[in-house]
């Protein structure tokens, strides 16, 4: 079954992170023609806890609905992936951290929604070190005359067309 | 989620449980800061130009803070643990003028309180305010609350502002 979603339906997904740890999820599918890249700089956590960052990819139509496509753990650098062409793509990143005393988990959502472009490439730097976390796009044009960032729009803001 | 719930809690205790009210404008929320104990307002001097400094906090802002968090952890209910799971949905808001830029930091948890009157978005955790102070200096002000995540928070605006350290701060608990 493909999951529709609305509004906080990506927390829905970070409250399934939280809960299986990602392993019930489904990997974003490997597309032969990459046109974006992600790269990473993580730390593992410390002695007390552990950090990691995963990407859930959305389609959202003009009703604000989002399909989830699947999944990717951020873990080695630098990420190559194909992200559909012409439709609107929710990036929603997962900042999670778990805690081994008292047994807290938690997830940061960071989301960034595009509309890839046919020759256009996507850049995305994503790092979650001690403290910090951060997830940044950029739209290149065919021949690299432009960049254009990525904008940091979330599901809940978008307005149905 | 202990920090988050720490903003809420000043947030919701700014003017007092008696009232039943929170500052419903970032405007009340300094107001409220400023007559505190558990209010911290400090003012620096970031030095970078106005049109820099408001052009990175809104940058930032959009990046770092419009962030939603869920925590799970265990409590103890009498004298049986369970598991809790929270949210907190936070909501920046930039306004800019010629003269001044205020960025605002609501959160909230996606539920309606039915006894306190509360703004939309959350409660007010934070308010950041920045006016040029000279050609290449910009005076930024925070007001904000004593504990809980307000004082990352703070400390990241200082970055941006200073435009040394843009890392967005870790939001979970």
């Amino acid at each position: 079954m493909v999951p529709i979603l609305r509004a906080l339906g990506v927390l829905a997904y970070a409250c399934l992170v939280l809960a299986a740890g990602c392993s019930g999820l489904k990997t974003y599918p490997d597309a032969p023609a990459k046109n974006a890249v992600i790269r990473i700089k993580t730390d593992s956590g410390s002695f007390l806890s552990r950090t990691r960052a995963d990407v859930d990819l959305f389609k959202v139509n003009a009703a604000c609905e989002a399909q989830y496509l699947g999944s990717l753990r951020l873990e080695d650098s630098p990420l190559e992936l194909g992200l559909p062409i012409g439709d609107t793509i929710l990036l929603a990143y997962v900042f999670s951290r778990s805690t081994f005393l008292g047994g807290r988990d938690s997830a940061s959502v960071i989301e960034m929604m595009l509309a890839p472009r046919k020759g256009y490439r996507y850049e995305f730097e994503v790092s979650y070190l001690k403290n910090t976390y951060g997830a940044t796009g950029v739209e290149v044009g065919p021949g690299r005359p432009s960049r254009r960032e990525v904008e940091h729009r979330r599901l809940k803001d978008c307005v149905a067309k | 989620m202990r920090g988050s719930a720490l903003s809420l809690i000043f947030g919701a205790t700014l003017y007092g449980c008696a009232a039943l009210d929170s500052p419903m404008s970032a405007n009340e929320f300094r107001d409220g800061v400023k007559g505190s104990s558990l209010g911290v307002v400090q003012t620096f001097d970031a030095k970078r130009p106005y049109a820099q400094v408001v052009e990175t906090l809104r940058k930032k802002a959009n990046e770092c803070l419009a962030v939603s968090v869920v925590s799970e952890g265990s409590v103890y209910q009498g004298n049986m643990m369970v598991r809790e799971r929270s949210l907190q949905i936070y909501k920046p808001t930039v306004n800019v003028t010629k003269d001044a830029t205020e960025l605002s930091l609501q959160v909230g948890n996606g539920k309606m309180n039915p006894v306190q009157k509360h703004p939309k978005d959350g409660y007010y955790m934070l308010v950041a305010d920045a006016t040029p102070s000279g050609r290449n200096s910009t005076k930024v002000t925070i007001y904000r609350g004593k504990w809980g995540k307000g004082k990352d928070i703070d400390e990241a605006i200082r970055g941006w502002a200073n435009g040394d350290r843009l890392a967005c701060p870790d939001l979970n608990s």
